[in-house]
């Protein structure tokens, strides 16, 4: 029995697959779920000043979307009639849409009651470009609150994609103040109390400064670059319902247990570390979903920002009733996992994999697979029974395909001799291999390839055998006349199935088309002399050998005018060249005739040679039941790869990620962090403490010892490059040991980069390390670690605030993982240095409790 | 575990010393590794930089053994690897203990470590293989699950900040064990490998060697099945009235014998030694009672110089 909770917003199919997951382990599972949302929702379009509903509930409503659209291309037409009219002269059109927005902003500012400096209603519009594009920027937000503030729909979170927008657009409501007197004091005697613990000079932060004056005034701002303590501020006073309009980011939709009445989507786009994408429908629904205080409102508004386009339905549509995207398997195989599970004996790292959800559509059909095994493997029970009571069919069998291998080989080696190109002229007498068994055919050459034919064209003598073949394939043949029948030019009509007659009917077609045209269809079969035969196409490797005779035939007169005498006469001239007893006349050796000089192909002739002396030598050979026995044998042998394959596909070797497990074994081999019995080393276990860095990067680095020489601040510092994670940042400046003690880590994470990628692992050295090793903060931790205020540490780079602490704190865990490594190893120096720099870290607004914990 | 007495006559004398002289040639033969005693120094490039480990100090500019045994290096890593020492968990390590005391919320084992480890409730599975949080009537129950004096069968979890070891047992193959002898040998002679549990098929055995040096032989016990909770208690009478069969008795006598002797020579344990062992004595027609005799205890040192002379050859091509 086992209860997951889950709160995420899923499909059916969706489900399903995560039930099944679940009931892969758990044998017994029961879900129960509601689609109900306790506050509906409506999704609105915000356009020049106005909503347009677009959505209700579930349900999208396209005449929203229409009257939206109706309106943006009227205005772009008066845009473009108010354009001429400005370059006809007259200032009258140009002026118009400006007033309106004047006139707006005047009404957002009744609220505001302060008059803003920054704009001059009558300012030319031609200023500079930037200078146009804040102005409208920030006119849209205010056309924006005043909408919400007259339906009443504040408060507000406002969604941007990036820190940098969230910031410069709270920045533009410089004007606007949002909350009453009452308000603006709970809100400063609560920041006033929560600021209060920190230091005199942190207290003065320009971060914590800002976001204040932006409080007071009913605005907040919330993301990842903000201090901990700052973020803190805000969602509490969000909670007690005194900011009106909150930015953020993305973050704040999943944390953070705090709706509002309504949701704006800032745009419908996001970049997501790799490229600019368009939002997914289960994002869009997890930001939506803030829209809607329960008990509070009966119904939460989104709304989605439009600038100068209204998107598309389609895009529309997508996010809000769009089918989730399927749900993809996260499951990472690291290093520190593989070490956990060879150090433990109850679970090997297969099941592990073997329960992914990556394999869970492998493991699924598990049982089925089984199944079919099973009945594959009793299918293979039937046994030959030979006759001579000892069966060497087996090795028969073999000898029999490797013959045939190397009977290949030969042929195409002899076919792209240039020797072989003049025997292979129209009348000489060939061999060729049946298609049904191996025994072959005479024939003889009528047409050899050109530009437009390909293939060679040859009449074959096809023994009973191969006519016993040729009746099942009789009403084919029927079809197919059919088909000619149809055509105006039907070139023959065969004899309806009646094989072994000695009468033809051909009609031969008036219409005789010029020399080279081939007015027989291939296979042509027919009967002359007694004998069957048929002319068909083959290609070149079919040829078996060739003959030293050579025929007359009258190419023309069989290819374009089938006529049965000059048949019949090509075949006898064939059957005289059949002798006595042996089927065909001796063939040309490739070696002496053909003047086969390939090494390997002459080594294989002589190979093929000895293999069916060999075969002439086995009892089998003479058997009367060969024939049968061997195809029993065929059978069987397909069976077994079958049966291989299947089982196969149930090994662990089949799991999509082992070969990436074999490389990440035999790289920690390489490292011995484990040793040559899969057992943990006392690196590996060292590894295994690495949790906040690349455990490899981390584990080198301690082995060898490239913090001896590193004070405690130092080492911090060099530290810190294992958990910063943002890419673009100023460059730091470095004392000289640093920048040594920085290239040297960068050395090593190269060195595992290719000893990885040598492994066969999707690596690449200097990807790798960059990855890994982000130095931007060196600097500001070794500036931290000696006791620098904060102040001045954030004015040595252009990382955000927030993140430098997020960075500082978990270089604290970091330090601790490094300590319980140096216990490890028994390196007790390593020891005193890790906690030397933890306690050096470990101070003023950085480990500042949380106001969650220790209460206002 | 008790000291074996083995009285030998002269000749079997000649013939254990022979045996051990040819071991100890072959060991040096074998051996790369520096042995140390201490206060001996290591010798170590000063200015390689090294990373000193365990068992090491440095003491006027030199490094310095402080434990008896063989110096390993792993990169700049120099330690030393006691020859003779207590054990020492290490995360994972499977070990086989006896319950001592029953505390709040956990049990006290002896593990023959420094210090008694801890298995807390929380870190076992329930009998009725529910995951849930465990109440104050699983308090007062515990010692239906372990009593006093019970010998179980753990993994290492871990340390705790406080330096107490904790244990863990959250699958069926750990528990208490039953129907069986406890060996007590020195924890070196059993060494880390992927297996520590082994069901010997040929005996009906179960045997696991536990990592502390603790080694339990017992009657071979099909993991039950965690769905079967209401049968479990009719099996479990089943089980109490039924009896292990002379059979299985004397194999798991054979095999504790044959763990006795090989601890007795001082050889390392392994699975592959025990059934050796074993299967020598039933060859040779000794009784289980003879396999502590003198001729056996020779007869076996005979035969392990004899495996290591091959084994070299086979190295040496």
């Amino acid at each position: 029995m086992l209860t997951l909770f889950c709160f995420q917003p899923l499909s059916q199919t969706q489900l399903n697959l995560l039930t099944g997951l679940v009931a892969q382990s758990k044998k017994k599972i029961r879900v129960l779920g509601t689609s109900k949302r306790p506050v509906p929702l409506e999704h609105c379009l915000f356009y020049s000043g106005e909503l347009y509903r677009v959505g209700d509930n579930e349900v999208f409503l396209p005449q929203g979307l229409r009257a939206a659209k109706e309106v943006h291309k009227k205005k772009n037409s008066g845009m473009l009639a108010s354009n001429s009219g400005a370059l006809l002269g007259g200032g009258h059109g140009a002026n118009q849409p400006r007033q309106r927005e004047n006139f707006s902003r005047g009404k957002g500012q009744m609220h505001s009651g302060s008059q803003s400096t920054s704009n001059f209603p009558g300012t030319s519009g031609a200023n500079s470009s930037n200078w146009g594009q804040r102005k409208s920027e920030s006119s849209l937000w205010f056309l924006l609150l005043h909408k919400l503030l007259k339906k009443s729909l504040l408060p507000v979170v406002i969604f941007c994609f990036s820190k940098n927008r969230c910031d410069k657009s709270a920045d533009n409501l410089k004007s606007a103040d949002l909350t009453s007197s009452s308000e603006k004091s709970e809100i400063r005697i609560f920041c006033d109390k929560a600021f209060s613990r920190l230091k005199g000079s942190d207290r003065n932060l320009p971060q914590i400064v800002r976001v204040q004056s932006l409080l007071r005034r009913g605005i907040g701002v919330h993301h990842a670059g903000l201090l901990p303590i700052v973020k803190e501020v805000v969602e509490m006073l969000f909670c007690r319902g005194v900011i009106k309009v909150l930015f953020s980011t993305e973050t704040f939709a999943m944390g953070v247990n705090a709706p509002a009445r309504t949701a704006v989507f800032d745009s419908l786009r996001k970049y997501d570390g790799k490229d600019f994408r368009q939002l997914l429908p289960g994002e869009y629904i997890q930001m939506a979903g803030r829209a809607g205080r329960r008990g509070l409102d009966d119904i939460g508004t989104v709304i989605l920002m439009c600038r100068d386009d209204i998107p598309e339905e389609s895009d529309l549509k997508h996010v809000m009733v769009g089918k989730p995207t399927k749900l993809e398997s996260q499951f990472r195989l690291t290093y520190t996992m593989i070490l956990h599970l060879l150090r433990v004996e109850e679970l090997k790292v297969e099941d592990m994999l073997k329960r992914s959800f990556a394999e869970f559509h492998a493991q699924k059909n598990l049982p089925e697979t089984k199944k079919l095994l099973l009945l594959k493997l009793s299918e293979s029970t039937k046994s030959i029974e030979c006759i001579k009571g000892e069966p060497a069919i087996e090795e028969y069998f073999e000898m029999a395909v490797q013959a045939e291998a190397y009977r290949d080989h030969i042929s195409e080696a002899v076919m792209q001799s240039q020797s072989a190109h003049h025997f292979l002229s129209p009348g000489k007498v060939v061999v060729v291999k049946s298609q049904s068994d191996d025994d072959h055919l005479l024939g003889v050459i009528i047409k050899t390839p050109s530009s437009t034919h390909k293939k060679y064209v040859v009449l074959v003598l096809t023994t009973d055998m191969a006519s016993s073949v040729q009746s099942p394939s009789a009403p084919m043949n029927k079809l197919k006349e059919k088909e000619n029948s149809n055509t105006p030019q039907g070139y023959f009509i065969q004899p309806k199935g009646k094989r072994g007659m000695d009468e033809e009917y051909f009609t031969s077609v008036s219409s005789r088309k010029g020399t080279g045209a081939i007015n027989i269809k291939f296979p042509y079969r027919g009967n002359a002399a007694g004998m069957n035969y048929e002319v068909r196409e083959i290609e070149s490797k079919e040829f078996m050998g060739f003959c030293h005779p050579k025929i007359k035939i009258d190419q023309i007169s069989i290819l374009e005018n089938p006529n049965n005498a000059v048949y019949s006469k090509t075949v006898q001239q064939l059957l005289e060249h059949r002798l006595d007893g042996t089927k065909y006349p001796p063939l040309l050796d490739p070696v002496k005739d053909l003047k086969l000089k390939d090494m390997i192909a002459v080594e294989s002739y002589q190979k093929h040679n000895k293999l069916l002396q060999k075969m002439a030598e086995n009892k089998c050979h003479g058997c009367i039941k060969l024939k049968e026995h061997l195809l029993l044998l065929k059978e069987q042998n397909k069976l077994m790869e079958e049966v291989n394959a299947l089982k196969f596909q149930m090994s662990d070797e089949a799991l999509q990620q082992m070969p990436d497990f074999q490389g990440r074994i035999d790289v920690l081999k390489e490292i011995h962090c484990i040793d040559s019995d899969l057992v943990v080393q006392i690196k590996g276990r060292v590894a295994c403490e690495m949790n906040s860095g690349d455990e490899l990067i981390c584990t080198e680095c301690l082995f060898e010892n490239q913090f001896d020489d590193l004070e405690p601040e130092e080492a911090v510092a060099i530290m810190s490059a294992f958990v910063f994670q943002q890419k673009n940042t100023s460059e730091p400046t470095l004392t000289p040991k640093l920048a040594q003690a920085k290239k040297r880590l960068w050395d090593t994470a190269i060195k595992l980069g290719e000893l990885q990628a040598q492994f066969k692992l999707a690596v690449y050295p200097d990807e790798y390390a960059k990855e890994n090793l982000k130095f931007g903060l060196v600097e500001v931790v070794y500036e931290w670690a000696k006791g620098t205020s904060f102040a001045d540490i954030c004015a040595l780079t252009d990382v955000p605030e927030g993140l430098i602490v997020r960075t500082i704190v978990r270089l604290d865990e970091t330090c601790r993982e490094f300590k319980n490594a140096a216990s490890i190893m028994g390196n007790s120096a390593l020891h005193k240095k890790m906690e030397t720099a933890s306690d050096a870290i470990k101070r003023d607004i950085v480990f500042a409790a949380s106001l969650y914990v220790t209460g206002v | 575990m008790r000291e074996l007495h083995v009285s030998l006559n002269q000749t079997q004398k000649v013939r254990l010393q022979a045996a051990f002289q040819h071991l100890s040639d072959i060991g040096s033969q074998a051996s790369s590794g520096l042995l140390v005693s201490v206060s001996d120094t290591i010798p170590v490039n000063n200015e390689d930089g090294i990373l000193k480990g365990h068992g090491t100090s440095e003491h006027d500019g030199q490094v310095v053994a402080t434990l008896c045994g063989v110096v390993e290096r792993v990169n700049k890593l120099v330690y030393v690897r006691a020859l003779r020492a207590r054990y020492k968990p290490e995360v994972g390590d499977i070990i086989v203990g006896r319950v001592i005391e029953i505390a709040p919320k956990r049990w006290k084992l002896e593990i023959n470590f420094s210090q008694d480890a801890v298995l807390m409730l929380q870190s076992m599975n329930l009998p009725d293989g529910i995951q849930r949080r465990r109440t104050v009537v699983d308090e007062l129950n515990m010692r239906t699950i372990f009593e006093e004096n019970d010998v179980i069968c753990a993994e290492v979890r871990g340390f705790q900040h406080d330096g107490s070891l904790h244990l863990q047992a959250r699958s069926q193959k750990y528990g208490k064990l039953e129907r069986g002898q406890l060996l007590r040998v020195p924890a070196y002679l059993v060494k880390r490998r992927k297996q520590h549990f082994h069901d010997l098929e040929q005996y009906g055995v179960d045997l696991i060697l536990g990592c502390n040096g603790f080694i339990w032989v017992g009657e071979h016990v099909v993991p039950a099945d965690n769905e079967m909770v209401e049968d479990q208690e009719s099996t479990l009478k089943d089980k109490e009235q039924s009896y292990t069969p002379l059979e299985i008795r004397q194999n798991i006598c054979r095999i504790a014998n044959s763990v006795r002797l090989i601890s007795a020579l001082g050889f390392a344990i392994s699975v592959d030694a025990i059934i050796d062992t074993a299967e020598a004595s039933k060859s040779s027609n000794i009784d289980i009672k003879d396999m502590l005799g003198a001729e056996f205890y020779v007869q076996t040192a005979e035969r392990e110089v004899q495996k290591r002379i091959s084994l070299l050859k086979k190295k040496r091509g």
